[in-house]
């Protein structure tokens, strides 16, 4: 009998899902990830438009009720540059519960005049190196508020101490903090703080 | 207080309807206790990788060391009370009712409900009869495990080799992990009982080289078998041995550089979220594209021998083209 209830209730947690927290079987993290090397793929098979890879400026997750198209899960918008005021390209790609592709949607506007360019690794490629760092260091508490219940990840040019790096900003729907990433130019985590 | 009450699937735990602890176990589990099941079940995969014979820690790897006078009662304050054990990692509640219940018991050698007595985790060496000798070296352990078991896909010259005991020593925590622990080693096969026994006991006496008795008796060296060459073809086994296990696994296993995306079964490769391979269409698989492309990003990498030949390309093209069965 106790068997039988614990298996209700198991049931009725698994089904119950919340707007924008980790429901989901896979972190956030890990659907984003997957969502930046879905955006490299079909970047390389030229069906979006390059400058997904060369531009990106940030990844935004959300999670979608079930019920959907092929019951999808997870719908991640790739934004690139744009000018300031312009509405930008975008990239919706929708991934089911275990992270496998399902579709996307491509949405072209005015590129950026100046865009930045990212002359060793291309934006997507940093972003994914530091997803990486924020899950394989998710044993850390604070670390871990931008793993499951990761929101967005946005890339953004700096120099640091005479070096040029990639700023990566994790945002979390369980936070207000803000996780500032801090990457070399050849993909190599320099420094990560939350604050 | 919805997600307190989550269950993980797969888990064997038992809610207590008035207290919402674990049960403990049930009289009939507890009669089946022996030393060696709490062995083969805790203090094996979790104790003994440091508390053996060699190190300087406290010796847990026999019945002897274990129950020795004021042993049983330090374990009780590091696991239970204080919390302290097993440095790094943690018992599951499984693992932790086993252990309870074992030291409730009063730590008995044999199962209380066995009508025979249970294995001795210390036969005396030469018993014969199945029972496995104690004071062993890595000549033994090779011959009796590694050989059949492991070399056929960690030769001499596969990614990660176990041939020698030095490879094997450097390997020991994957090795502890995955063939222990985990048991996800050996691939599509298990260990014996005895295997395991002879295994699990040399790692407890800390993994020596050679015999600590040089009297005892030692098996006739076997040579290393050399696995038969396997050609290559659009099969998966063919391109396991030929292309992943060589130059890609190093990385993309459990614990290597490219741990999130593993390389080792056919589901790997087919099931992964990363359409590594999309059977009947190579030309948009992650692997046809990795392996083609000619910026930084092709795999392998230059420090494991860089770009496949054209053969090889050829022939993971073709299995996939073929529908990535076999």
């Amino acid at each position: 009998m106790s068997n039988v209830f614990a298996s209700i209730i198991s049931v009725s947690a698994v089904a119950f899902v919340t707007a924008n927290a980790s429901a989901a079987p896979i972190a956030n993290a890990n659907a984003t990830e997957l969502a930046a090397h879905r955006i490299e793929k079909l970047v390389i098979l030229k069906k979006i438009n390059a400058g997904f890879l060369n531009h990106l400026k940030g990844l935004t997750l959300e999670i979608l009720p079930d019920g959907g198209v092929a019951k999808p899960t997870f719908k991640i918008t790739g934004s690139q540059q744009a000018d300031e005021g312009k509405v930008p390209s975008k990239v919706e790609i929708i991934l089911d519960e275990k992270g496998k592709p399902v579709t996307h949607t491509e949405t072209l506007a005015a590129p950026a005049t100046t865009p930045v360019a990212w002359p060793d690794k291309d934006p997507v490629t940093l972003l994914e190196r530091a997803i990486h760092y924020i899950e394989d260091n998710s044993t850390k508490a604070e670390i871990a508020l931008f793993n499951k219940p990761m929101k967005a990840v946005r890339i953004s040019p700096a120099n640091v101490d005479g070096k040029d790096v990639g700023i990566i900003e994790a945002l979390s729907y369980d936070t207000t903090k803000k996780l500032t990433i801090v990457i070399g130019l050849d993909a190599k985590v320099i420094s990560a703080t939350v604050q | 207080m919805l997600s307190s009450l989550i269950v993980v699937g797969g888990c064997n735990y038992r809610i207590d309807k008035t207290s919402g602890n674990v049960d403990p176990l049930s009289p009939a589990e507890k009669a089946q206790l022996s030393f060696q099941k709490v062995f083969d079940r805790v203090i094996g995969p979790k104790c003994v990788s440091c508390h053996n014979e060699s190190t300087k820690e406290l010796n847990l790897s026999t019945y002897e060391a274990v129950t020795a006078p004021g042993i049983l009662s330090r374990i009780d304050d590091s696991v239970f009370v204080g919390k302290r054990m097993p440095k790094g990692g943690s018992l599951s509640s499984e693992e932790l009712q086993i252990l309870r219940a074992w030291i409730d018991m009063g730590a008995p050698k044999d199962a209380p409900g066995s009508q025979t007595p249970g294995p001795s985790p210390s036969p005396t060496p030469g018993s014969g009869g199945g029972s496995i000798p104690q004071d062993v070296g890595f000549d033994f352990v090779k011959q009796e495990v590694l050989n059949p078991r492991c070399i056929s896909c960690h030769g001499p010259e596969a990614t990660i080799p176990l041939d020698t005991y030095a490879q094997v020593k450097s390997r020991m925590p994957g090795i502890i992990s995955s063939v222990l622990v985990n048991k996800t080693m050996p691939k599509n096969a298990t260990l014996t009982k005895r295997e395991y026994d002879i295994l699990l006991n040399w790692i407890g006496k800390g993994f020596p080289e050679k015999p600590e008795n040089p009297g005892e008796p030692k098996p006739t060296p076997v040579p290393s078998p050399t696995p038969a060459p396997v050609p290559l073809e659009p099969k998966f086994e063919s391109i396991k041995a030929n292309i992943l296990s060589k130059k890609c696994v190093s990385c993309h296993s459990p614990g290597g550089e490219a741990k999130n995306i593993p390389l080792i079964t056919r589901e790997d490769l087919v099931d992964s979220p990363r359409e590594i391979v999309m059977p009947g269409n190579p030309d948009e698989s992650g692997i046809v594209i990795s392996i083609e492309r000619i910026d930084d990003k092709r795999m392998p990498p230059p420090q494991v021998g860089g770009a496949l030949s054209a053969a090889e390309i050829q022939a993971v093209r073709l299995w996939i083209q073929n529908g990535a069965k076999d």
